[in-house]
């Protein structure tokens, strides 16, 4: 029996116009005009126990309003949301002890207490017993090395410090699904590989249900076994990595700044997306051709400044799937 | 239950109290301005009196009494209310959905969550003023004018944070709601220190009916200094104060609970 069970969801916001200048103002305030925003619109997916799916898409394509909905923050427009046998918006109080969340942006420590006084506190908040708390706290700060900071106040922490010990803080209560909302935005590579190890091993360990959401494909590829992706409100995709990546990641970009504007540019097997001004954006499939055969053809027929490889992007890889359709 | 909240209470404020000692210079200095303000209000409040002798036939030791009333029960909701102050930062930064992923009920914590202690420093000097005014005012102690005394500062206490609530509810609907909250702090404060009796009939029906702050000090006080004063309302009004509370603590909290129905619905 699945976990979590979305069926039909939708959340659409109104948003008032205004108009301009004073007599607008006044109208406005007077006869309000609004337009409705389809912020998630008719989404249906469920998952297992166990799972660990990664949530994407651009900004504002609804990603943030879905996890809401989930957990309870937010009343859908319309649709059904089972967790855990619960209807989250209705059972808050009884949903937010089974789930734990971490949103990246935000903190939820006490900012200038020591970090071992907020696992204290959250401790009264859940109701957690002190044997499984006293457990929980060892296993988390030998897995994720917390012990040299723990009595540091939360505003001295380094960014992946306190990415730490808000996913400690989140799990301390053993929640069964685990949300959360960019957990990797602003850390270096060796604190986003830290996190990403510790999600995996939380997982595979405690059968914590995971879902990301995220912008950074990395995150998705070494973390996840399934992607779901949101754009303007519909799954567009949904399905395991590996899948999608063969059909769709496989594509390169090379960003070439020329040496002039050539009215006319032709290669073999690369397609120019972009342009602007001196530089091209060429996208080529690195199946069917090599970046050192595109960068030959490149530097044979024109004169190069400078070049850059990049690897696809959510971005790119919505924006493909959206154009394409899926097949 | 009960017992869990309380001490759940406890360990927020205590939290909140630890933080704000992280900055001891800081917190020492604001209980240090806030006293010397005290005292420069009653300062001038003396000042006025002494030229003026009455104030609509209030002496200066009665309107002493109600600006100590008042200021007792200004700085009891203070203390426990600190957090409505600026409420709607929790709407601008996205702060109230972190309150709503805890399995606490969303108001409890986060009042628990700022006990602002600068405040005693306020609370000990209106204890202050307000001995000596109910020295000088003659009111002779019995068990029955302590009882009394006891649930006006209570009720004047609610009635105070009911306002703050209500105010600080709006943010909801309309995301900021901080400059509302000062004024209706500011307006409640300066309307309790006063006989409402100086005012034109709208001010005085407003403070009895809409921002019911008249019984905080004025109706209650009647009472207490034995005025006999109530401008055509019923002399019932004197005991009033705990039935405006309740009522006004209902109003309210059904206002903050539609409030939280709307963030649920749209958000920020």
């Amino acid at each position: 029996m699945p976990i979590i069970t979305v069926e039909h969801l939708s959340k659409h916001f109104k948003v008032y116009r205004r108009r301009t200048g004073f007599w607008g103002n006044l109208s406005s305030t007077v006869s309000r005009k609004h337009d409705i925003i389809k912020a998630v619109d008719d989404v249906n997916f469920s998952l297992e126990r166990g799972e660990l799916v990664g949530y994407i898409g651009a900004n504002g394509a609804g990603k943030s309003t879905t996890i809401k909905m989930l957990t309870g923050i937010l009343v859908p427009t319309s649709g059904h949301i089972d967790v855990m046998g619960l209807t989250p918006y209705r059972q808050r109080k009884e949903n937010t002890r089974r789930i734990g969340v971490v949103f990246g942006q935000r903190t939820q420590l006490w900012w200038d207490l020591p970090v071992i006084d907020s696992f204290e506190l959250l401790k009264h908040i859940y109701e957690i017993p002190q044997n499984l708390y006293k457990q929980n706290l060892e296993f988390f700060s030998e897995m994720l090395q917390l012990q040299p900071f723990l009595s540091t106040p939360v505003r001295r922490l380094s960014l992946g410090q306190r990415m730490r010990c808000d996913l400690t803080a989140a799990l301390l209560h053993n929640p069964e699904i685990l949300y959360l909302d960019e957990p990797t935005i602003g850390l270096d590579v060796v604190a986003k590989e830290q996190v990403r190890q510790f999600l995996r091993q939380v997982n595979a360990e405690r059968q914590v249900t995971v879902i990301l959401t995220t912008h950074d494909l990395n995150d998705v590829e070494k973390v996840c076994q399934r992607l779901i992706i949101i754009d303007n409100g519909k799954i567009i995709y949904d399905g395991g990595i590996d899948d999608l990546k063969k059909r769709y990641g496989k594509t390169r970009m090379l960003i070439v700044d020329l040496a002039q504007a050539y009215s006319d540019i032709q290669l073999e097997g690369v397609d120019l997306t972009r342009r602007d001004g001196n530089r091209i954006w060429l996208a080529f499939d690195r199946d069917t051709i090599s970046a050192s055969e595109v960068i030959a053809q490149l530097t044979a027929r024109y004169e190069i400044q400078d070049l850059t490889i990049s690897e696809p992007e959510i971005e790119e890889i919505v924006r493909r799937i959206y154009e394409l359709g899926v097949h | 239950m009960v017992r869990r909240y309380i001490k759940l209470y406890f360990l927020l404020a205590g939290a909140y109290v630890r933080s704000r000692l992280q900055y001891r210079l800081s917190f020492g200095l604001m209980c240090f301005g806030i006293v010397i303000s005290e005292i420069c209000l009653l300062g001038l409040l003396g000042a006025l009196l002494a030229k003026f002798r009455t104030v609509n036939g209030w002496t200066w030791a009665e309107v002493v009494f109600l600006y100590g009333l008042g200021n007792l029960a200004y700085s009891f909701m203070r203390i426990l209310g600190s957090q409505l102050d600026d409420f709607d930062r929790y709407i601008i930064r996205g702060e109230l959905d972190g309150v709503l992923i805890k399995p606490v009920p969303p108001l409890f914590y986060i009042l628990a969550n700022r006990v602002e202690l600068i405040h005693v420093s306020r609370a000990l000097t209106s204890v202050a003023i307000f001995v000596v005014a109910f020295h000088l005012s003659g009111i002779r102690w019995t068990l029955d004018v302590a009882l009394f005394t006891l649930t006006t500062i209570l009720s004047g206490t609610l009635i105070m944070f009911t306002l703050m609530l209500i105010s600080a509810t709006v943010a909801l609907w309309t995301t900021k709601s901080g400059k509302l909250t000062d004024l209706l702090i500011s307006a409640t404060k300066e309307a309790t220190a006063f006989p409402i009796s100086i005012y034109p009939l709208a001010v005085r029906l407003l403070l009895t009916f809409v921002l019911p702050v008249a019984f905080v000090t004025y109706y209650p006080a009647q009472q207490l200094l034995q005025k006999g004063e109530f401008l055509g309302m019923p002399e019932l009004f004197q005991f009033g104060a705990p039935v405006v509370a309740l009522v006004m603590l209902c109003v309210s909290y059904l206002f903050w609970c539609s409030g939280l129905r709307r963030y649920h619905s749209t958000g920020s």
